[in-house]
């Protein structure tokens, strides 16, 4: 997913006070700038796996690798816990939906990592890297990015309306 | 990107579709959606509605098909991998 996360990111911050109150941590406001921040920071993070491969300090393979495990998110989560709570429990969300975001991506997802290097993958679309505009224009070459990231926002409009948010106050 | 002309067509045959059934699911009758709300969601869906219609048409599975015979992460230059490390 690709543009898509932007719709998730949204969609969840839209959720923020259900979770938090759910998880019995103190309540964040929808879409205030504390639930956006934390949601967009934290739902991007696996994706800064990106920044030393740019930088030539590791190989492209550190893509989807470590940064996409279920330990990376738990880490996250357990590292923000003492600092916010509320933070470590809409971060946690994040991450794991980044995931179930990538699920589609024949890249696969190595949730298992360290302990097993079984990717997961659904299959629905073939991953045809990590950046640049190759990637870009050849995922959406593909049907079932546009269900799903398409789809994504109608989700976030849905909540645009349900929450009262121009143009559906 | 389509091999059939129909294809964006039948998108907005869809997007009509999961436009309707969104628009049923969330309106609630305190708060009917106005002209511009219900097109906003009729405009959004023509994304799914595409992907949905794009999923008859064979140049998209051909892309797929091509893309997942390539390995997008193979080090670009003999020695690469050794070097990051």
């Amino acid at each position: 997913m690709q543009v898509g996360h932007l719709a998730v990111v949204g969609t969840i911050a839209s959720f923020a006070p259900a979770i938090t109150e759910a998880a019995g941590v103190p309540r964040v406001n929808a879409w205030s700038a504390e639930s956006l921040v934390v949601v967009a920071v934290t739902h991007y993070l696996p994706n800064f796996d990106v920044i030393p491969i740019k930088l030539g300090w590791a190989t492209d393979r550190f893509h989807c690798s470590y940064s996409h495990s279920l330990l990376f998110a738990a880490a996250v989560a357990a590292a923000l816990w003492p600092i916010n709570a509320s933070w470590a429990v809409l971060a946690l969300v994040s991450l794991l939906l980044h995931f179930v975001a990538d699920s589609g991506s024949s890249v696969g997802l190595p949730l298992l990592l360290p302990f097993s290097t079984k990717r997961f993958s659904l299959y629905l679309w073939a991953d045809t890297g990590h950046s640049g505009w190759f990637a870009f224009k050849s995922t959406y070459q593909q049907a079932w990015t546009w269900v799903t990231e398409g789809g994504m926002f109608v989700v976030l409009a849905a909540r645009f309306y349900q929450l009262r948010v121009w143009p559906f106050s | 990107m389509f091999e059939y002309r129909r294809t964006p067509y039948l998108g907005l045959v869809y997007a009509g579709v999961i436009g309707f059934a969104v628009t049923q699911l969330i309106e609630t009758p305190d708060r009917p959606l106005t002209l511009v709300q219900t097109m906003i969601f009729y405009v959004l869906s023509y994304l799914p509605g595409l992907g949905l219609a794009m999923l008859g048409d064979p140049a998209p599975h051909r892309a797929k098909a091509e893309y997942l015979k390539v390995d997008f992460y193979a080090p670009k230059e003999p020695g690469e991998e050794a070097a990051c490390r």
